[in-house]
């Protein structure tokens, strides 16, 4: 299958992009000095509290840049086409923004962005910035129970960058930031479905191929293995054989507060996650399991991929008002209680 | 010199941006959007049954996996995309989201990288690229997947494929193969350049260089590979000068184990596919194609 693609050309889609981003948001993001950074607007705040800031491979907005803005992240390093941005370009990005107060620098758990992050954290230090990289990692089927630390990095990492945007204001130091994020990390799960390709901006063909009649539970963004295959049929039992795994990773008793996040991988219509967020609340519900604060909708996206994740995350107190707290970015939205779902 | 029998009868197909605009400018106002994804399942097709491996990139890969014939070990590439660089340093440049983890459940227990190489270079950027190319050999290492590592060298200053990087081509492929041997990067193969440009050898092109001294430089380069499998690549070359150039290594005695072969092969295909559409690509893979990576077969024995 292949589809028309709305570019000019492969070599100026991601350049041409980062134009229209920019221009359509000036009050709030800005191009850096690298034509590849995109910053928070305004004065830098670098000296008054701590920066934060991700490099990713473009093609799966409006996640990472759409969240650059006041309450969040202070910027967003830009790469290619399902690229990882290279160290010297990260290490730009770190330039730009990073004062006194130093910079946590996020890393979702992928070997390219591994690398390439943490020798840009290094280079970084090497010319006098504090930097504190912050792996994160949420997805279940990437590696066993046990081995939470090799797993990749999935969209429950927006719990990270929500709460540490938020809490950066406040004036938390570096070291506090990063623990702050390694405790919601361990309080992350996230589970994923496919249920059809999107197409590559690169091949201009389908990045994976997935029989009409099935779902895989588990596959990567771009079609990276999954752990089960299941036949289609009413989302509600979709929903429940994922919740069983999510539960089975990480037990939640009755009554533990729970924020859901259900992310559209940019093909699937709001109508059909609302239905998933629906079967989600009632799974818990049955279960003591009250969810607060949810967030619905397709923010870390692959091109028009059809599917979903679901992601679990049980806050204290304090990360639950870091996480509603108000932020200015484009496309982050509005948390708001949701207390009964 | 001990040599061991010869396995690794390799097709690469992995290359990325260049091949598609190669493919593009061909096809000119007939080109498709998955011609670049044809052309890598046709050259799977037609070749995979006599290859050993056939290396595919990391974006088409997935794709590609169902469609290789029995006997034939998928391979992928771990580049965002193949041959492309990311600035002046020439560091590779990185996938997103795709973790050395991924490759066993895909069924792909191969992996290869490649990493620009110029020993003359900084000392500090060399050891960036050591640093990578070994943060992937250790994700490899722990997921029992087989590590197969690229060094392509280039000088600062001196202009590949001129004379003057002829001659010192010999030192500079033998002092990478050393780089990349380091045990820290837990290569298992080493996938390196043939070490003498035969355009500038005695019986083959202007004799820059005699037949007895590029026997010596092909020994001399391969002589820290230390106990690595090593294959050779073509990188760009003519076929009958990557053919010769097989044939040379092993009257040279240099142990090593096959060769990884991409556009001595099927470089001509593109014309092919361009001027005559997609039957006729196969049907020159099939024949020619095929015919030139049986003839490579052949230079090893």
């Amino acid at each position: 299958m292949t589809m028309k693609k709305l570019f000019n050309s492969k070599e100026s889609m991601v350049d041409d992009m980062i134009d229209g981003f920019v221009a359509a948001f000036p009050g709030v993001v800005a191009r850096g000095d690298h034509p590849r950074v995109v910053r928070k607007a305004g004065p830098k705040t670098g000296d008054s509290k701590v920066s934060l800031l991700i490099g990713n491979g473009s093609g799966h907005e409006p996640i990472a840049m759409g969240f650059v803005g006041p309450g969040l992240l202070d910027a967003n390093v830009v790469g290619d086409v399902f690229a990882a941005p290279s160290a010297d370009l990260i290490l730009e990005g770190i330039r730009e923004v990073t004062g006194a107060a130093g910079s946590v620098l996020l890393i979702s758990r992928h070997e390219g962005d591994v690398i390439n992050g943490n020798q840009a954290a290094m280079m970084a230090e090497d010319e006098g910035f504090k930097v504190r990289p912050l792996l994160m990692y949420d997805d279940i089927s990437s590696a066993p129970k046990g081995e939470e630390d090799e797993r990749r990095g999935a969209p429950g990492t927006m719990f990270i960058y929500k709460i540490l945007g938020a809490a950066a204001e406040t004036g938390l130091s570096l070291d506090d930031l990063v623990a702050l994020g390694e405790d919601v990390r361990a309080r992350t799960r996230t589970l994923g479905a496919a249920v059809r390709s999107g197409i590559s901006p690169l091949t201009g063909d389908v990045m994976f191929s997935l029989p009409d009649d099935e779902i895989y539970i588990g596959i990567g963004v771009h079609g990276e293995p999954g752990v089960a295959r299941r036949k289609t049929g009413p989302v509600k039992d979709l929903v429940v054989f994922m919740m069983d795994k999510l539960l089975e990773d990480r037990p939640l008793e009755a009554g533990t507060e729970t924020v859901v996040l259900i992310n559209g991988s940019g093909g699937t219509t709001q109508m059909e996650l609302l239905t998933i967020y629906s079967e989600v609340e009632k799974y818990l519900s049955q279960i003591g399991i009250r969810p607060v604060s949810p967030m619905i909708g397709s923010f870390v996206t692959t091109q028009e991929t059809a599917g979903f994740s679901i992601s679990l995350f049980t806050p204290t107190a304090e990360m639950l008002a870091l996480w509603r707290a108000p932020q200015h970015s484009p496309c982050f939205p509005v948390i708001g209680p949701g207390e009964g779902g | 010199m001990p040599q061991p029998p010869a396995a690794i009868h390799g097709v690469a197909v992995d290359a990325g941006s260049g091949l598609e605009a190669s493919i593009r400018a061909a096809r000119g106002d007939r080109s498709l959007p998955d011609d670049l994804l044809t052309f890598k399942r046709s050259v799977l097709t037609a070749l995979g049954p006599d290859a050993s491996t056939v290396l595919v990139d990391a974006q088409c890969g997935p794709d590609l996996l169902r469609d290789y014939p029995d006997g034939c070990a998928p391979m992928v590439a771990f580049e965002a995309d193949v041959y492309h660089i990311s600035d002046d340093d020439r560091i590779t440049v990185l996938p997103d989201h795709l973790s050395v983890s991924d490759f066993p459940e895909m069924g792909v227990k191969q992996l290869k990288f490649f990493m620009y190489y110029a020993p003359d270079d900084d000392d500090a950027l060399n050891s960036r690229k050591l640093d990578i190319v070994a943060g992937i050999g250790e994700a490899c290492a722990s997921n029992g997947i087989r590590y197969l590592v690229e060094p392509l060298v280039y000088h600062p200053s001196i202009e590949a494929g001129s004379a003057e990087f002829a001659r010192r081509k010999p030192a500079l492929v033998r002092r990478a193969t050393q780089a990349f041997a380091d045990p820290r990067l837990r290569a298992d193969v080493l996938k390196v350049e043939v070490p003498v440009d035969l355009r500038f050898v005695e019986g083959f092109g202007e004799p820059e260089m005699s037949r007895a001294e590029a026997l010596d430089a092909f020994r001399f380069a391969a002589e820290p590979a230390d106990g690595r499998d090593l294959v050779y690549l073509s990188a760009g070359v003519a076929f009958e000068l990557f053919e010769a150039s097989l044939r040379l290594a092993r009257e040279a005695g240099v142990g090593f184990s096959g060769f990884m072969c991409g556009r001595a092969i099927w470089s001509d295909a593109v014309e092919v596919f361009g001027a005559h559409g997609e039957d006729a690509l196969k049907t020159w893979l099939e024949e020619t194609g095929r015919e030139r990576l049986l003839r490579l077969i052949a230079a090893l024995n």
